[in-house]
């Protein structure tokens, strides 16, 4: 089983740690999710090992390797899906999935096979050339879902996947990475969703301020903070504020506007 | 490993035509069709008009270096302008770096292709605007074509370095917040100039063989005289005069200086750009500066003094300072405007001595062109759409906004563009004619351009910047006939009125009492017609239907 390790890594910005030392690992088969609130450093751990964030420090090392080697090797067996839908608005999705495969050297004949059989299994087969400007958010998602798996990676990063997905598609979603995660293949999951996160991931790494408060299984992290669920465990771990009373500060604060 | 190599070039392929294409993408679905077929208009004009240029100084003879000087000039002016209009565009963009940074291509590649589909792109512009030229030269001094055709290309590849070089430069010296701030002054600076130059032409070409023929040092310092030595240099196959070698010389040294620099700029510092393009929006930060706060809140409290004329005119200052067609847009009349002063303040004139003269009946002109352009101008900025899709910010608000909709549009152009300008001219007025004369042309220009400003913003139908009104082809024509017409009638009256105005203290008198009953006409038939009041109206974004399929 291929394996994916985390040593020490480390991004600076303005002299501030935004991910801090961090280590974890995550084997073939595993689905990890990555919690953390906003700014934790969850998405800049992602963006340096998609190549987007030049590290400061530390290494990712894949099957013993470090990425940083051979970066285009490992990016050939990385399947991305970005927090925000970045696409090019007046490619068709056809056309998006098209560049993607090749610049992946992928053969034009199995570019066109895979990218038809997924925007027809993703429910986009009839808007295939049709702009990504005219999508909504989900469809955009199926097709930057159906990109990232296109070549058939080794390593999956999920960065806030379900984001505009309607119910038929999370449920579909969900099937699909623990299928892929029954492959073999190595899945890092981000999410804010944490129900999704307690169903589908066999380990969770919660980060906080940059460093790891935590990386153990749902069931075993409920139990050694003796708290309910995985929301409870969340909650506890980053010092979330009393949500109640800052729902009623907010109240307060747009009264007596007219 | 060959199909290794077969497979990077089917990459770096499929990246250059990736990269191609994106110097027509836009974020809106039906502009890039729009986009092409306008490139291939332009095209064809850059052609038509070269060509009709070209033929007339052909025909009017004569001077003998007039067609390549003139050649030489215009390449760098025209690929100049290319490189700023597509200034945002030199490197490869975030979106660019998001979306193909993941996937298995190299920095160096990604560059590597984003340079060769900006040759690309460049290349149809040269042969455009070099067409006639060259067969002319071909059809009357065959000998010298090489010479022609070297200058020109040499010169079009210095204005192209020029720019992508200063790119380079300042991306790599400057920290990413500070480039983000210079960006856009610099390309609005450079694209106003430009066309400045561009329509100055005549005047140029007039100056030149002036100076070429007095020897003067200042053509040291110009350019396109280098490129022009160039062209003597190979003209004469190595015995040309000395001045003409050194030029030839400098142009040379010029050119490899700044292939340099852009090599530099680029090939060592593309990691740099690519980390600073994705790490700066992590520390964006437009927390306004304490003194524009503080002017800010002056000018609410003194010119607008409601919530939904506040609203408009912030959005009018953020989008025309943070979009980029928005700037290029203001740019180009900009030029225009600046262009069309100089050719009423200087005029040919070949009696004697230096062939151009200044003219005073000109400086009465100049502020009446001015304020026409910038009202004109963001009269057609307006209509250029910013986020068609936000457009339902304004929609939702409350009754009684168009009023003050329409009253912010016109309190925006006259503080923020008309004032500034005047303010400048307000300078050179005191310092050419005594206080009295000065402040009462500046009072005229101002109560004229204010009378503009109700007559192109009468009912104005729309907010700013949330519509998309690409006229009609046959509509463009007659509003380009209908403004050319306003134009010289407006600049004529106005510098007349400034005349009689100046002329006697009664006239003075007569013209403010006339402004103000006009004013006063003005403001009841707004109030009467309830014109303020109508409707005002958002375009869509493109439409996109959804079929359900559900039968």
């Amino acid at each position: 089983m291929p394996s994916l390790e985390i040593q020490d890594l480390t991004k600076r910005y303005r002299g501030v740690d935004v991910v801090d030392h961090v280590n974890f690992s995550i084997s073939g088969g595993d689905v990890t999710g990555y919690l953390g609130p906003n700014g934790s450093g969850k998405s800049t751990t992602v963006k340096m090992l998609t190549g987007l964030v030049e590290r400061t420090s530390g290494r990712i090392l894949y099957d013993g390797v470090d990425i940083g080697k051979n970066l285009d090797d490992f990016k050939c067996r990385l399947g991305y899906v970005p927090e925000e839908a970045h696409v090019y608005p007046s490619m068709t999705a056809m056309e998006y999935l098209q560049l993607i495969g090749r610049l992946r050297g992928m053969r034009e004949s199995l570019i066109e096979e895979k990218a038809n059989v997924l925007l027809e299994l993703f429910g986009l087969r009839l808007r295939r050339h049709s702009p990504l400007a005219a999508y909504s958010k989900g469809m955009r998602q199926r097709v930057l879902i159906s990109g990232a798996l296109l070549h058939d990676p080794d390593v999956l990063i999920f960065d806030e996947p379900l984001s505009g997905l309607d119910v038929a598609s999370i449920l579909l979603f969900r099937h699909l990475v623990a299928e892929l995660a029954a492959r073999g293949k190595i899945v890092l999951y981000i999410s804010h969703v944490l129900e999704v996160v307690e169903k589908l991931c066999t380990k969770v790494i919660v980060i906080y301020k940059g460093r790891i408060m935590a990386e153990n299984s749902v069931g075993e992290l409920r139990d050694l903070m003796q708290l309910p669920s995985l929301e409870a465990v969340f909650a506890q771990l980053v010092e979330q504020q009393d949500m109640a009373k800052t729902a009623r500060d907010i109240a307060d604060a747009i009264k007596d506007v007219k | 490993m060959l199909s290794k190599t077969s497979n990077r070039d089917d990459r770096f392929r499929t990246l250059v035509v990736h990269f191609f294409n994106r110097f027509f993408d836009t974020d809106t679905v039906s502009d890039e069709p729009v986009l092409r077929t306008r490139l291939i208009q332009s095209l064809a004009l850059l052609a038509v008009v070269s060509g009709m240029f070209f033929m007339y100084l052909a025909i009017r003879g004569g001077d003998e270096s007039g067609i390549p000087f003139t050649a030489v000039f215009y390449a760098m002016v025209v690929m100049g302008l290319v490189m700023t209009f597509k200034w945002d565009s030199l490197f490869p963009d975030r979106r660019d770096y998001l979306i193909l940074t993941p996937l298995p291509v190299s920095g160096k590649r990604l560059f590597g292709a984003k340079a060769m589909a900006l040759c690309l792109f460049l290349v149809p512009f040269l042969i455009a605007m070099n067409i006639v030229p060259t067969l002319l030269i071909l059809a009357t001094r065959p000998s010298t074509l090489v010479g022609h055709v070297v200058a020109v290309v040499a010169a079009s590849i210095f204005s192209v370095l020029f720019f992508a070089g200063l790119q380079g430069v300042l991306v790599n010296v400057l920290p990413a917040s500070t480039f983000r701030k210079i960006s856009p002054p610099i390309q609005i600076i450079s694209i106003a100039f430009l066309i400045m130059l561009l329509l100055a032409v005549p005047l140029l070409v007039t100056v030149a063989p002036f100076l070429l023929v007095t020897d003067s040092a200042l053509l040291d310092y110009v350019p396109p005289v280098w490129f022009l030595g160039l062209f003597e240099v190979l003209k004469f196959s190595g015995s040309a005069a000395p001045q003409t070698a050194r030029w030839a010389l400098t142009a040379i040294e010029a050119l490899g200086l700044t292939a340099v620099i852009v090599s530099l700029s680029y090939v060592v510092g593309y990691r740099r750009h690519s980390r600073k393009v994705l790490e700066s929006i992590q520390s964006e930060d437009f927390t306004p500066v304490p003194w524009r706060t503080a002017a800010g809140n002056l000018l609410h409290s003194i010119v607008v003094t409601n919530a939904a004329q506040r609203a408009v005119f912030e959005f009018l200052d953020t989008v025309s300072a943070r979009s980029s067609k928005h700037r290029i847009s203001a740019a180009l009349y900009s030029g225009l405007g600046l262009a069309l002063v100089l050719i009423r303040l200087f005029v040919i004139d070949g009696r004697e001595g230096f062939p151009i003269r200044f003219s005073t009946s000109g400086l009465l002109e100049a502020p009446a062109v001015l304020s026409f352009v910038i009202v004109a101008g963001w009269r057609a900025t307006f209509g250029i759409p910013y986020e068609l899709s936000a457009n339902w910010i304004f929609q939702i608000a409350g009754r009684g906004s168009a009023v003050d909709f329409r009253k912010a549009i016109r309190k925006w152009v006259f503080t923020r563009r008309v004032l500034p300008v005047y303010t400048v001219l307000a300078i050179c007025e005191f310092f050419l004619f005594d206080a009295q004369t000065a402040a009462v042309h500046l009072a005229v220009d101002l109560v004229t351009t204010a009378f503009l400003i109700e007559a192109f913003f009468y009912g104005f139908p729309k907010v700013p910047f949330t519509c998309d009104h690409l006229r009609k082809k046959l509509q463009l024509a007659a509003y380009a006939v209908g403004y050319l017409y306003a134009y010289t009638n407006y600049v004529f009256y106005v510098a007349s009125l400034k005349s009689w105005v100046v002329s006697s203290r009664s006239h003075l008198i007569a013209f403010l009492i006339t402004s103000a009953i006009l004013f006063v006409g003005i403001f009841t038939f707004r109030v009467l017609a309830r014109a303020e009041r109508a409707r005002i109206i958002y375009d869509e974004p493109d439409p996109s239907f959804l079929r359900l399929n559900l039968s």
